[in-house]
This record gives structure tokens, sequence and C-alpha cells, in this order.
């Protein structure tokens, strides 16, 4: 099974630079602050967002606030079901990227000692999850009227010898291939999440970063077009 | 609201569902996308809707294909057609063909070497000739539900690709032509669609004078029709079944290998029980030598054991005087009896179903018919494995004396022998040119002039040599000031490896062995470099040699000519003079040599008191030094080891083999030998050390003691004993086998130990346990091969991981990786193997024109005693050959004693020395060959011969 077939296509018909299709709904959890549901193909997202409230004691931070982050997939995410679903060692370094990311996106010192809350659940998990789960969450930031520095925008992007293929499939995401994880801010060269799995080549770094680019500007374009159909339809609520 | 970035030429998503079964047998469900597209290009060079999204060449030649069946057209095949025609559509008469991509992965799924075809077809030799339509990936072509009841799923997805085309080529008046395979489909596909044709009714209506070589391809398959009641092989177990039993350990997965001796005999390698079984007779079952197949051991009562005797097809022809080759051979020729010594029987099997095809194409020739103007014929490949293979052709008279390619099709149970077709001629028999071709084909030996891309990659002619060009970063050094030379057979261009050594205190010597540097140009992940990993190795053939890297690289930039500046990988010891090594250093480095000499030059030098020279001094010293480095290596345990290898000194203005030249052993040879050794040992550690697990070594494994029977038993009736426990006592008790009557008895018992032995391997780290990475031959715990990068692919690899491990270049990808070391090994050591197989090859044929016109008698020695005749060898052509006992002469041959009877009476015995007479039997006009008679000891009967190809050897 090759992922790049001899005419140049992927398994599901996608050329090796394409996107998989993006769905979204914005406001489905009324009891949020801020929520979405996002699908990349197949790769189903919840995410809520509550905040920024005063946080707790433990918490607190005197100049800025502090993001609290939980990653977790559904029991019935993968192919086969999964009995613990969060606080394992993968969810919770995931979570904990999820924070580092968003801590440089969000303006922290607009809301001094008080806490933001990002919840994030996989419900069908088909590649590309963290991805999925920091569009979803910047949607749901965006949802909640929460100020950033811009709609961040991640894409997953590995190497299939030397040619790079972007937002992998779960089937595509075979062991040894090197996956780069990347995030910017609407689209430009402002990196604030990269992850990488697998062991990678030196000289193929700069390919995949640079096709990592170029997608998450791809991915960013579809997010803005989302942010601004939402924002429409909220205008009469507004007023104007 | 399906978002996706805008002309993505996604149309649509769909969702489909499927299920697989995990190793435990667990059985999951997967839901996957799929996308649908607009912009896939019909391959039509005039659709002005299509021209953007690719490469469309379809239609473009001017002279389009003329069909009396149908106007202008583009032919949409199946993949039945494919998987059994691949070869005729190397034709330019079929062009403008459409592939579906559901046809693509119906061959790709079914027939390896249909698919190779095709790919090469469609993507590298015949671009302008095929176009590959993604029918599951177009919008309008893609089907999930089933219209029509009747007819395949696949042939509907075709019917869907055609009704498609027809609407999209409306306007440009192009028709749409299905072509299938045979007149069945056609009329299920009729109802459908109107123009459907089967492949041979297209050919036919072809309006072109070359179909008729179209039409013989086609021929093999229409024969099997005929109602045969007599079926001769047992059925085939269905794939289910055999996989059942596998499982349950009923029938066991093997390599299918036949006998050198004896055709009708076969042994199958069990793969995951390392010992093999033996299949005798029609229990072979259609297998043919290669084949991964299924085996089921009978019941004990029929084990047999093999015949000892030697069974040739060539042999038996002779002896029946067969001259009808042209009908079916009524072989009459009963099973071989279940031997009454039952005490000698070895597991027996038979062969239940075939897993994998070898197949490939045989070059070989046609067999004459004794029917004039006969359409079928009987085809003997060149490889004396294969079976006879039967084939159509109406152009028997221009191919009789031609050498021909044929493939073979099936193999159905009512027929004797494959059924085939033939695909190509090479050229005319006997001539140079043809024969070398086929040698370089049947031993699968990449030969082709290096492609452009290869060429581009090669530095400018004015190349200049540069201290500071350098990759890693630790200096190039420059070592300019050293007398270095190197010791080279006469004639030797590609020069590898060159010489220092230099006293630079009391007893105490520098010395170097320094490398070509062929790293520092082919650089990884380059078409050079892909291109030499192919090929493997340099193959030496008597009168060319197919290169690994373009002449360019291997006779002058990295060749270490005399006088000039190259790069150069050194290897630099301290050592005292008793060889023991006090430090050792690698590095990188600019070298001149002082001297290019040949060994019988270097003889001289260091033996003429007169030349005091740094050249000779230099000499003397490594010669001492070495004389102590053997006597170490010897005393471990090191094998000296005999082949039966010639060489020939050519004529090259005729290219015709002058004389055969004695391999003659000078001292400079050991010399050279053992520092060469010495630098692949010190590097394999090196590398071993830094990369445990992917380095690339070489290893020997130590034969088991079954193996050395025939050895063992050989010298038992010569009156010596040899002592198998280690390679210490095999390598003493070789030494000490030695009759003063017959001084080549000890080069024969080394020429029987090597034959016990297995091939040299090479292999990563961490694939094996670490005691077999030993190599037995050399008696040291690790070897690898660095001292030849212009020849040999492993030395590349090598050079690279010790540059890598010295931080002299960068560590390129894929270079760390296991499993592409693996992958790397797998390859060269099939090369390593082939390129032997086709040097002495290549020796046998010229030693076939060297007798031409000419008889010689010679000394021979008998090797080896079989029921029903005498294998004899003759060192100095290096020639073995059968002596066939013709029967009812009163002569007797007793294999428990290994000797030859007459009237009761031992006359020879294995290993003794006999005289023959050699010359070139014409008889035959299309295979002359060469015959030995006996002449002394004169024995009534034995005097027929027949060539039989020299057995393996060891390579080092």
């Amino acid at each position: 099974m090759s992922i790049i077939s001899e005419h140049g296509f992927r398994m599901d018909g996608r050329r090796p630079a394409q996107i998989r299709n993006i769905n979204t709904r914005l406001g489905l959890n009324r009891n949020a602050e801020g929520s979405c549901y996002l699908e990349h193909g197949n790769t189903k997202v919840l995410c809520a967002v509550y905040g920024p409230y005063e946080s707790k004691a433990s918490k607190r931070l005197e100049d800025r606030c502090a993001i609290v982050c939980q990653y977790s997939t559904t029991t019935f995410s993968g192919l086969e079901r999964k009995n613990r679903p969060r606080g394992d060692r993968k969810s919770t370094e995931i979570s904990r990227l999820l924070e580092k990311a968003f801590e440089s996106v969000i303006l922290t010192e607009s809301f001094p000692r008080s806490q933001i809350d990002i919840f994030c659940e996989v419900i069908q998990g088909d590649g590309s999850n963290l991805a999925a789960c920091v569009n979803a969450t910047s949607l749901a930031l965006a949802d909640a009227g929460i100020p950033m520095k811009g709609i961040a925008s991640a894409a997953t992007c590995g190497i299939v010898e030397t040619k790079p293929i972007v937002d992998l499939t779960s089937r595509e995401e075979t062991d040894l291939l090197p996956r780069v994880t990347l995030a910017t801010i609407c689209g430009r060269d402002e990196v604030i999440l990269v992850e990488l799995q697998n062991r990678l080549h030196i000289d193929h770094l700069s390919v995949v970063m640079d096709a990592a680019k170029a997608t998450c500007a791809d991915v960013y374009e579809c997010l803005a077009v989302v942010a601004q159909q939402h924002l429409k339809a909220c205008a009469p609520i507004l007023g104007n | 609201m399906d978002l996706n970035v805008k002309q993505s030429g996604i149309h649509s998503c769909v969702l489909h569902t499927s299920y697989f079964k995990n190793r435990s047998g667990k059985v999951y469900k997967r839901a996957a996308e799929r996308y649908l597209r607009t912009d896939l290009p019909c391959g039509l060079a005039q659709c002005e809707d299509c021209k953007d999204f690719g490469t469309n060449s379809l239609l473009k030649t001017e002279n389009p294909v003329k069909n009396s069946k149908v106007g202008r057209h583009v032919l949409i095949v199946d993949s039945t057609s494919l998987i059994r025609f691949h070869d005729l559509f190397d034709s330019e008469l079929l062009r403008n063909i459409i592939v579906t991509q559901t046809v693509w992965e119906g061959v790709k799924a079914k027939a390896v070497p249909a698919y190779k075809k095709m790919n090469s077809l469609c993507y590298e030799d015949a671009k302008d000739r095929f176009h590959v339509f993604m029918n599951e990936f177009h919008c309008e072509t893609f089907s999930d539900i089933t219209k029509y009841e009747d007819v395949s799923r696949g042939e509907e997805l075709l019917l869907c690709t055609a009704n498609y085309l027809t609407s999209h080529w409306e306007k440009q008046n192009v028709t749409p032509v299905l072509m299938v395979f045979d007149e069945e489909s056609k009329k299920r596909l009729e109802k459908h669609y109107q123009h459907v044709l089967y492949l041979k009714e297209y050919i036919q209506n072809l309006e072109d004078s070359g179909k008729q070589a179209l039409l013989d391809q086609m021929a093999a398959y229409e024969s099997s029709a005929n109602n045969n009641e007599r079926q001769i092989f047992e059925e085939h177990l269905s794939h289910d079944k055999i996989m059942d039993g596998i499982a349950n350990g009923t029938i066991k997965r093997g390599t299918f290998s036949v006998s050198r001796e004896n055709y009708r005999e076969a042994s199958v390698i069990i793969d995951d029980q390392l010992n093999s079984w033996f299949i005798t007779g029609n229990h072979c079952n259609r297998s043919v030598n290669g084949d991964v197949v299924a085996v089921q051991l009978l019941p004990e009562d029929q084990w047999t054991c093999p015949e000892k005797k030697i069974r040739l097809r060539d042999v038996e022809e002779y002896v029946n005087n067969a001259d009808d080759m042209g009908k079916v051979e009524e072989d009459d020729e009963d099973e071989p009896k279940a031997k009454k010594a039952k005490k000698n029987s070895v597991p027996t099997a038979k062969v239940v179903g075939i897993i994998k095809r070898n197949w490939r194409q045989y070059c070989g020739m046609l067999l004459p018919s004794s029917v004039k103007g006969a359409r079928r014929h009987l085809f003997c490949p060149a490889e004396r494995l294969i079976p006879r293979i039967r084939i159509e052709t109406e152009q028997a008279e221009i191919l009789s004396q031609q050498r021909i390619v044929v493939a073979i099709d099936h193999w159905p149970r009512d027929s004797k022998y494959p059924l085939g077709h033939y695909v190509r001629s090479i050229g005319e028999m006997g001539s140079r040119e043809t024969e070398n071709e086929v040698l370089l084909l049947e031993h699968d030996i990449p030969h082709a002039p290096f492609s452009d891309q290869v060429i581009d990659c090669l530095p400018k002619e004015e190349w200049e040599p540069d201290l500071n060009d350098n990759r890693g970063t630790l200096p190039r050094v420059d070592l300019r000031h050293l007398t270095i030379c190197s010791v080279d057979p006469q004639g030797c261009t590609d020069i590898d490896d060159a010489l220092h050594c230099k006293q630079i205190g009391d007893d105490l010597f520098e010395v170097g062995v320094h490398i070509a540097d062929v790293t520092h140009f082919v650089r990884p992940n380059t078409a050079i470099d892909d291109e030499a990993a192919l090929r493997g190795t340099t193959v030496y053939l008597c009168d060319r040699r197919i290169d690994m890297l373009p002449c360019l690289l291997s006779s002058n930039l990295c060749s270490l000519r005399g006088g000039e500046e190259r790069y150069a990988f050194s290897v630099i010891w301290t050592m005292t003079s008793n060889a023991d090594i006090q430090s050792v250093k690698y590095h990188k480095s600019l070298i001149k040599s002082k001297a290019a000499l040949t060994y019988e030059r270097a003889q001289e030098i260091i033996d003429d008191p007169k030349e005091q020279g740094d050249v000779a001094q230099g000499l003397r010293e490594l010669m001492k030094l070495s004389k102590v480095l053997n006597s170490q290596r010897t005393s471990n345990g090191a094998l000296t080891l005999a082949s039966s290898e010639v060489r020939f000194d050519m004529d090259w203005e005729s290219r015709t083999p002058k004389k055969v030249m004695e391999k003659q052993h000078l001292d400079t040879h050991s010399m050279v030998e053992e520092f060469m050794l010495l630098a692949n040992i010190q590097v394999a550690k090196k590398i071993l050390e830094e990369y445990p697990d992917c380095a690339l070594l070489r290893r020997h494994p130590v034969p088991l003691k079954e193996s050395y029977k025939p050895l063992i038993e050989a010298a038992r009736h010569r009156g010596f004993e040899i002592i198998v426990e280690s390679g210490k006592g095999l390598a003493d008790s070789l030494n000490r086998c030695v009759d003063k009557k017959n001084p080549m008895l000890n080069r024969l018992l080394r020429m029987l130990t090597t034959r016990c032995m297995t091939q040299a391997v090479y292999f990563s780290a961490g694939t094996v346990p670490v005691p077999q990475y030993q190599h037995f031959g050399l008696a040291c715990s690790i070897y690898t091969h660095f001292t030849s990068p212009i020849r040999r692919y492993a030395d590349v690899i090598v050079h690279r991981l010790l540059a890598a491990a010295i931080n002299a270049d960068d560590i390129q990808s894929g270079l760390l990786s296991q499993a592409r070391c693996t992958k790397v090994c797998g390859n060269i050591n099939y090369r390593h193997k082939q390129a032997q197989y086709a040097g002495r090859a290549s020796v046998q044929l010229n030693v076939v024109r060297y007798f031409k016109g000419k008889v010689e008698t010679c000394e021979g020695f008998v090797m080896g005693v079989r029921n029903n005749g005498i294998q004899v060898f003759v060192p100095k052509y290096g020639l073995e050959s059968i002596i066939v006992l013709q029967p009812g002469s009163g002569t007797t041959i007793d294999v428990e004693e290994m000797a030859v009877k007459v009237n009761g009476e031992a006359v020879i015995r294995e290993l003794e020395p006999v005289t023959v007479k050699i010359s070139v039997n014409e008889k035959n006009q299309q295979r002359p060959r060469v015959e030995l008679q006996l002449i002394k000891p004169a024995i009534p009967g034995l005097s027929v011969d027949f060539d039989l190809s020299t057995s393996e050897g060891l390579g080092l």
C-alpha cells in the first residue's frame, strides 16, 4: 500500500498537498462562552471554552490570565474501543501543547488574575487530531469573543520519500512516517506550535516546514470564511 | 458547508466503509473518505476541457491506427488482456490506449510481472501511447451501486468509463473502444455498449503488415483448448486450502529448486525450518525452479532417496536419439522406483500448489522440429534448470537460427511442458554480441548505457582537486608528500586502492591504505547513486566490463592513477615490525600516487637489490609486515581455498580468446590482500562500534558439519582425515593432505571444501545474533568491504558510514536505517552472485570459442562418481564435464566406494588423474559444446560427456 500512488494521488483521491474538506458549527454548547464543532474529513472534534473568570487561587497569575486545557478522546474515537479516554500520557502532552500554543495567541495581559478553560474532545479520530483541536479551539475562542492576535490554524504534514503530504488520515499515519504538526497565526509566518513525531532527516525539515506553513495558510482561509459567516449570522442580534 | 481551498479540483466527497481483520483475527470496521474530482484529464490531446489538467498524449501522433472495424478510436483495455498479454503491448502497433485505475489496481494485485511492464509502459517507455484514466476518482465515472446484473464489477466500471468518454468526446469525433480479452466477455459487454472488440479481433483487423508477429505471440493460449483426456499432473489445491494447511501444519511453504544433476529431482527448502524436502518426478507438479510452492510430506513408506544418477535433458535426447521434438514425447519413463535401500531414504514430499510463480522471460533457442512447417515448437531455455517451453510460431524458419526470448504463460495439467509465447529475438545465434547479450539477460545484469540523468551527476571534465572542497567538519588531509603507490593486475584501469609505508621511529612504522573517495562524487539520493545501488557491482566478462559507475569516475576521477592528484579515504596505522597496531586513524585525504605498478613489476622491484628508491623501500617494508600479518591470520585458522576459475588472455582486436592465463601467484598478491583485509576488518570494527544497529557488514556462516560429508568421504578414500570441528582444525588438516604422487590432490580437496560452504553475504548489523557476524573463511569475528568502492556498492555504503562516524561527511537521509540497509544488502547479495555466475558463464562461452577447430589432450581429475557417469574437471581450462557411462559395456560404477570398475576391478577412483581429449562437438550446429573424451585409462563405455555448469564458489 503506497501512500502516494504511481499516478500522484493519495488513497482517498487527494493530491499530496491537499487538505480534507472542513465542516464546522459554532455555538453548539450554550453553557459555554464559546464552542465549536469541527470536521477535517472524518476527524471530528468538539471544543468548548469557558471564561475568562476569576481563577482559583492555585492557578492565579498576577499579570495575565491562565489557560487551562483538557484534551480527551471519546472511548469510540479510534478503531478499537478505549477504556481510559483521558489522563493518559499522550492526552496530557497534547493538553500542555495546546495551552502553550494558545497562551501566545490570546492577549492574556487583558485578563490578569483570571482563567480560561478549554476543553477539546475528539469524537472521531482519523488523523491530524492535534491540528483539528487547534483549529476548533481557535474558532471556539473567536465564538467566545476572547481577544486574540489572530485566528490560529494548524496542519499536520508528513514526508514520504522526500515528497511532503499534508493533512494526514489515520491510514497514512503509519508508525515510521515522520510527521510535523505546525500551527501559525493568520497563516502568516508566526509559528505558535511545532510537534514532531518519529525521526526526520535534517535535509527534509525545510521541505516539511514549508509544506506545513503553506497548508496552515490554506486552513486559515477556510477558518476565516467560517468566522466571517458566523459574524454575519450574529449581526441581527448584535445590532449592526 | 464543505470548505476547502478554492479550485482544489474536488467535486464532492463520499464515504465508504470497509472491514478488515487484524493480526489476531479481530474484525474492524473502517470508514474512509473518497474525494471525487473534476480535474482529471481524459487523455485526448485535442480535448480543450482537459488540457489544463495534465499531460494528454493520446491521438497526438499524426499517423492514427487504421483498423477496418472502427474509425478514429481510443482503446480501453481490460485487466485480463494486460495480465495475459502484457508483452504484446510493447508493440508500436497498439497505440492510444487507456488504462483505467480499476484495471491498474486489478493488475497490480494479481500479477507482478504484468504490473511492472504496465508501469514502465505508462510512465517511462511508452508515455505517448498510454494514458491512465483515474476513473475511480472522477466525479462522472465513480459508481458505487451496481446497475447491470449480468456483468462483473470490473466490467461495469469499464462500461461507466466508456459511456462517459463517449459523451465527453462527442465533439472530437473519437470513439472509445472497449478492448477485452476474449469473445465471451465481448458478448456480455456488447449488450450494454456498442464498440466492443476482443484483442485478437482487433489485431486481425489492423491495417498494418506487422500484425502477424503479434498474432504469433498470442497463439500460445488457443492450444490449451484441445480436450486431452490424459491428465499428467495432479490438480493444485485452492489458495484457501493451502492457507488452511499451512496454518495447521500439514502443508509447508518453501522455495522449489531443481537439482543441477538430475532434472527430474528437486528439493524444496522449507521456509520456517531451514531444512529441505526431496521431490521427484511428477510430484514436482508443474513447479519451475525458484517458485514458492506449497508442499506436503508423503507417508514414510513412499520416501525415496536421490538416484545419484546424472540426468540432463541433452543426455537423454542423445541416448534416445529422439529427433522428433515437435510432438509430445510419450515418456513412459517409470517413476524412479522406491529404492530398496530404505535406510537411505530422505523426507520426500509432493507439491500441492504454487504460492508464487518465479516466471520471468527466458533466453534460449528453438529445438529443431522434424515436421516441416509445423506451428508448434519446443523452446530450450539457456538456463538448464528451466524446463522446455512449448510455443507456437509461424516464423520457425527464421527463428531457428536465432537466440530468442520466450515467456511462460501457463502450464495446464495435461501438458508435459509449460506453454509460452515468443517475445522477441536477440540476434543471430553464435555471434559474440548475441551470446553476450543472452548471458547478461539470463543473469539479470543491468547493462544499458548510463542514462542522461546519471551522466548529469558527473563533475565537469576539467575537474581539479581542491583540498578545501570538503563536506564534513573533519578536514581533508594533504598527503601528497607521501610515497604512495598502487599495485594492481596488468591493464587495470579502475585502481581503487593504494598503499604506503614509512618508518617513523625505532621499530615503528606508519602504514596507510588509501581508497578512492567515491562517495565524494556519488552523493546519496542522486540518479547516479540509484543506478549504482541497482547495479550493485561491476561485472567482469572475458571480453567486456559492465561498470557500476560511469567511465569518467571509474577509470579517471576516482581511479588512483600514478602521478595524479586524487581524493582518497585513508586508514593509517602505526605498527611495530611485529605488526602490533599501536594506533589507527581514519580521514579523507588528497594523495598523489608515485607509481601505479603491476603485481609483476612490484615483485621485480622488491627482488632487485639495485632498486633503492622510496618506492622500493616502502614496498619491502610492506612485504615484511604482510608476512607477519599473514602468519597471524593463518594461526587463527583462516582457510586457504581454491577455485576452478581461469582467465583468458583476449585478443582485443577481434575479441577472441588467445590463450588461457595461468593464475600465477606472487607474493605481492598476498601483500596487497593482507593490507586490504586489515583495512576491512579495522573499518568494520569502527562502524560497528559507532552504528551497532545499521552497519553494513559481511559474514560467512560456519558450515554445518553434515555439509562436509562429500569432502570427508573423498579424503577418507585417499587415506586422509579431515577435521571439521573448527576452522583451525579444518585448515590444518587440509594442509596435511599432500600426496607426492598427485600434487593436485591438495588443490582438489580445497575446491571440494569450497563447495561444502555457503556463500559469504552482506547484512546489516543487528539483524542476526552477534556470534553469527563472524567470517568463517577469514577467521575473524567481523568483516566488511571497504576497499573497492569503484566496483562494489557495499563499499560505497561503508564509506558513507565511516565518513559519518568520523564527521568527515553529513549523515545523509536513510543512511542509518536498518530497514534500508537490509534492502540494500538483499540487492547487492543478489547482484554479486549473479555477477559471479555471469563471469563463469562467460569463461565457458570462451572455452567453446577457444576450442573451435582445436583438439587438445589434457590432464583431468575425477571430481565425482555417480551411478551412470563420472564428473571430470580439467584444471587448465576450469572445465567441468560429465562423462556418461553407456549401458551394457561391462563397466560398473560403485558409488559406495566411489570407483569405476571394469570386471570388478577398480580402475578409476575419485580425485584420481585421468587424461582426456578436449574438442568442440559441432554436430549440433545450434549448440556447439566442449566435449571430453577419456583417453587414459581407457574404459569401455565411458566416452560420451556432457558439460555441467561449475558449482558455486565462495566469494570472499
